[in-house]
Parts: C-alpha cells; sequence; structure tokens
C-alpha cells in the first residue's frame, strides 16, 4: 500500500479530529484509529489502498447522538455530551469524582456534570458497563455531541 | 377538580376578562357555550376559591376582585398562548417547581406543561441558594421545553426566556428591567428575577426545564439583611408602591416566550437578538470570564444569541465563544468599583 495515502488520510483525521475512520471500497476495508488504550493502527481486512477515496463521506464530526451510541468494532459505548457545557467530573471541586476507570455504572448513574448558562446539569450513563475512558479533562468546555467517555457493555 | 370542571371555570372567567363591564348570564351561556343551568354552581365555585361578583341594575354579573392565586384554571383564563400553559400544574407549597417539572416530563407531559406554586421551601438558585420565596408574593413557575434547538437549546431558551421575562417585568410593573448575563434580571442594579434552564435525565422525551423564580409583591421587611442590598422586589421598585399582578406577569412571559419559541423554531434569530441586546447592553462592554480551563478578557464586539461572543482579545486578535461555555462572567468596570 502507498505510504503517502496513508499519511493524507491521518492528515485530514487530525483536520476534523476524527479518532477512527473506516473505509471501505471494493471489498477492502480498512480502519485507523488514534492513540488512547487501542493500538495506534488496526487494520483487520486485507490490505490495499484503493487509489480514489471517497474523502467527504467520512468528514462529519462525532455524532448527534446523545445517548450511548454503539463504537465501531471495538464493542464499547461512547457517553456522548448532550449539550454543550464545561465538563466537571465531580460534584463539586473538593469531592471525588463520581466515575473513573474501572467504574462499573448503570442507566441512572451520573457520570458527570455539564455546567451551562450557570446552572450545573447532571448527566447520566444511560447505559450498564463499566467505565473504560474518561476522554475529557476536568473543567474543559466541550461540544454538542463530543464524546465524554467509553464504556463497555455490561 | 376534573379537568372538565377545570375547563369550564377558564372558559367562564376568559369572557369576564373580555367584559371587565359585565355580562348578562344569557349572553355568558351563549358565548360560553356552557349549560346555563350551571352558571350559578361555577360562579359558587369561583366565590368559594375568592373571585368576588357583583350584579349591575341590568342584571349583568361583573368580575370585581379576584384573589392573589394563581389556579390553572385562571392563568389560561385570557392566555393567548396555543402550547405554553397547554396545561397548567398548581401547587399550594412544592421543594421546588423544577422537580415537579422533571417528573411531569416523564409521564410524557408535552412542551408547554406549567407547573406554578405560591410558595417554594426548595428553590433552586445560583449554586444552589435558596430562592427566597415568601407565599402568595413571589411568581415561581416551571415549563417543560422541547429542545430546540438541539445543540444549543441552552443558551437559545436561557437567552429567550430572560427575554421574555424582562420585558414582561417592564411592560406590566412599569419598571426598567436589565438581564445580566447569563440568567438574571435586574432592576436599578438589585436582582429581581432569575431565569434556570436545566436538563436532569434523558429518558425519552427528552426536555429542558425552564424555571423562573421573580420577586413581585414583596416589601423590603420581606428580605434577610444579607439580601436587602442586592434584591428586591417589582412593587418596591415601583412609582406608586402598588402590588404587581402576578397572574397578568404570567401571562405576559408566556405569550412573549411563545413568541420568540416560534421565531427560533423557524431559524429567525434577529429580533431576538436585537432584544436581547437591548437589555443586556453587552455589546461594547469590556468584560472577563473563564472558557473551559481558560482565562479570557477583552471587549464584546459582538453578542449574538446563536453564535455567542465575538471578543476583542486584550491581547490582541478577536475569538468566538460560545455561550454555554462562559463562566464567572464579569462586566471589568463593575468588577473594579
Amino acid at each position: 500500500m502507498d505510504v503517502r495515502e496513508l499519511k493524507k488520510i491521518v492528515e485530514i483525521m487530525n483536520q476534523n479530529d476524527l479518532a477512527e475512520l473506516e473505509i471501505e471500497e471494493e471489498g477492502r476495508r480498512i480502519r485507523l484509529k488514534k492513540a488512547g488504550v487501542e493500538p495506534v493502527m488496526a487494520a483487520p481486512a486485507p490490505m490495499a489502498m484503493p487509489a480514489a477515496m471517497a474523502v467527504p463521506a467520512v468528514a462529519p464530526v462525532p455524532g448527534a447522538a446523545a445517548e450511548a451510541a454503539p463504537a465501531a468494532d471495538d464493542g464499547l459505548q461512547t457517553i456522548s455530551a448532550p449539550m454543550v457545557g464545561t465538563f466537571y467530573r465531580s460534584p463539586s471541586p473538593d469531592a471525588d469524582a463520581y466515575v473513573q476507570g474501572g467504574s462499573k455504572v448503570g442507566a441512572e448513574s451520573v457520570v458527570c456534570i455539564l455546567e451551562a448558562m450557570k446552572v450545573m446539569n447532571e448527566i447520566k450513563a444511560e447505559c450498564n458497563g463499566e467505565i473504560v475512558k474518561v476522554c475529557v479533562e476536568n473543567g474543559e468546555a466541550v461540544e454538542y455531541g463530543q464524546p465524554l467517555f467509553l464504556v463497555k457493555p455490561a | 377538580m376534573t379537568a372538565n370542571d377545570s375547563e369550564s371555570l377558564t372558559r367562564f372567567l376568559s369572557e369576564f376578562r373580555i367584559y371587565p363591564q359585565g355580562l348578562d348570564p344569557e349572553s355568558l351561556a351563549q358565548r360560553t357555550g356552557l349549560d346555563p343551568a350551571d352558571l350559578l354552581p361555577l360562579r359558587r365555585r369561583l366565590e368559594e376559591d375568592g373571585f368576588g361578583f357583583a350584579e349591575d341594575y341590568e342584571g349583568r354579573w361583573v368580575l370585581e376582585t379576584h384573589p392573589n392565586r394563581l389556579y390553572g384554571y385562571w392563568v389560561q383564563a385570557g392566555l393567548r398562548c396555543d402550547r405554553l400553559g397547554c396545561q397548567v400544574y398548581y401547587k399550594d407549597e412544592v421543594a421546588s417547581t423544577q422537580d415537579i417539572a422533571f417528573e411531569l416530563m416523564v409521564e410524557g407531559r408535552p412542551h408547554g406543561t406549567l407547573v406554578v406554586a405560591e410558595h417554594q421551601t426548595g428553590g433552586r438558585g445560583r449554586q444552589d441558594r435558596a430562592w427566597h420565596s415568601t407565599p402568595h408574593e413571589c411568581l415561581l413557575f416551571s415549563l417543560l421545553l422541547d429542545l430546540e434547538p438541539p445543540e444549543t437549546f441552552a443558551s437559545v431558551l436561557t437567552i429567550a426566556t430572560a427575554t421574555a421575562l424582562a420585558r414582561s417585568i417592564q411592560d406590566i410593573a412599569g419598571v426598567p428591567a436589565r438581564i445580566k448575563f447569563p440568567n438574571d434580571i435586574l432592576v436599578r442594579g438589585k436582582k429581581v428575577a432569575g431565569v434556570l434552564l436545566e436538563v436532569r435525565d434523558y429518558g425519552v422525551p427528552r426536555r429542558a426545564v425552564a424555571g423562573i423564580g421573580v420577586n413581585v409583591n414583596q416589601l423590603v421587611d420581606a428580605f434577610p439583611d444579607d439580601l436587602k442590598e442586592i434584591a428586591t422586589s417589582l412593587r418596591m421598585e415601583r412609582r406608586d408602591q402598588e402590588p404587581v399582578r402576578r397572574s397578568r406577569l404570567l401571562r405576559y412571559t408566556l405569550r412573549e416566550l411563545e413568541k420568540w419559541l416560534e421565531r427560533i423554531a423557524a431559524g429567525e434569530f434577529s429580533d431576538l437578538e436585537n432584544a436581547w441586546n437591548r437589555f443586556s447592553g453587552m455589546e461594547g462592554r469590556e468584560v472577563s470570564f473563564r472558557c473551559g480551563n481558560e482565562d479570557v478578557e477583552g471587549r464584546i464586539n459582538v453578542a449574538s444569541v446563536k453564535d455567542g461572543l465575538l471578543v476583542r482579545m486584550t491581547g490582541g486578535g478577536e475569538r468566538q465563544f460560545r455561550l454555554e461555555h462562559i463562566t464567572q462572567f464579569l462586566y471589568r468596570d463593575e468588577e473594579s468599583t
């Protein structure tokens, strides 16, 4: 496969803030995933880059889905931000975080607070499982639909 | 009281809002479609609730007095809204109207469902500070609202609600209202009302609850000492110190808000933006705030409902900030005084 093509795809991923990208064409599949818990690159399908690629088709940023949506192949679920706001991991600065890596959550578990327009909104997991990753730093500004946690379903 | 009774009472009372000079029973029956035999029992029922009727020399019934209560059927009488206030839940005393509204959301109540309370014992304000409520003197209500627009409902609905409330305060009470970003209403520098746009549970159907608290008719002694310097009531700010009718303030606010929500749904933001800016006076002000983990200082060039604040940064350059991302907002000229 062509390394330059691959570099180009990585660039596109960076520009669009994509954590993961999967392209399928003519029966060949390539999946790229940025550093995290997972390997940098996973290519389960036979390797070979198609020459012409339909790049725009993969451009949109994280989903509009506010509920936990199944992530690609790794079987993890994402808890996404249901609103724009400031992300807090605990109810107050000196309190313990609601959850961390390894915490078990149920649908009704509060996982974080999103502050918007001076109101502290408690956000619930809405899925059952175990938190495997906290995607956002405490106090960070988050966008609508931005992944906040990755959950391994129970 | 059944829903039917409530509807009859609303129809009955609506006519007296249209005809303050009174109506004879025959016309009343005709106009409302109510059975003539039901009119007297309905009137008696209203008299029990504190409404006072008189009869003039031509046999017309005249609504002379009404109680200082926000009964659902009374709020709905003459309410010029299609959706806001379509269902009204009236409570004498509650911990928080927000709690009740969220329970109603879980039951699947529609957009526009209204919860009104005469007194709130655990009302939430900024940083969970209790809204200081005295029975029958505050206007306390919560509204179930659709998440519209879905991406930026928190800022847009807060602004629409605050703008509707500021207009209502100005028009009904006749006092100058100012919006203090993001969610307070001030009269002559003192807080008179607040808006909270809250989400709690994302069970279907997803809705936000707007909570509104207004100090309407308290006199100065009703406020604890630590609030006297920073809070006030509409009545205290009126030249004649006369009480303000809470039912009028509520209906007018709902009508104003419904108007803004219709425009928002149609993607029209410019009128709301202009009205909001007139009440907030943010543009051109020197401000400081936090955005995420960053401290920001500069001058507001444009305050947009949809796009947020366009800030000329103190360090040079211009940047855009979403309204939802702004915390610890201060005017720098006020901070120094």
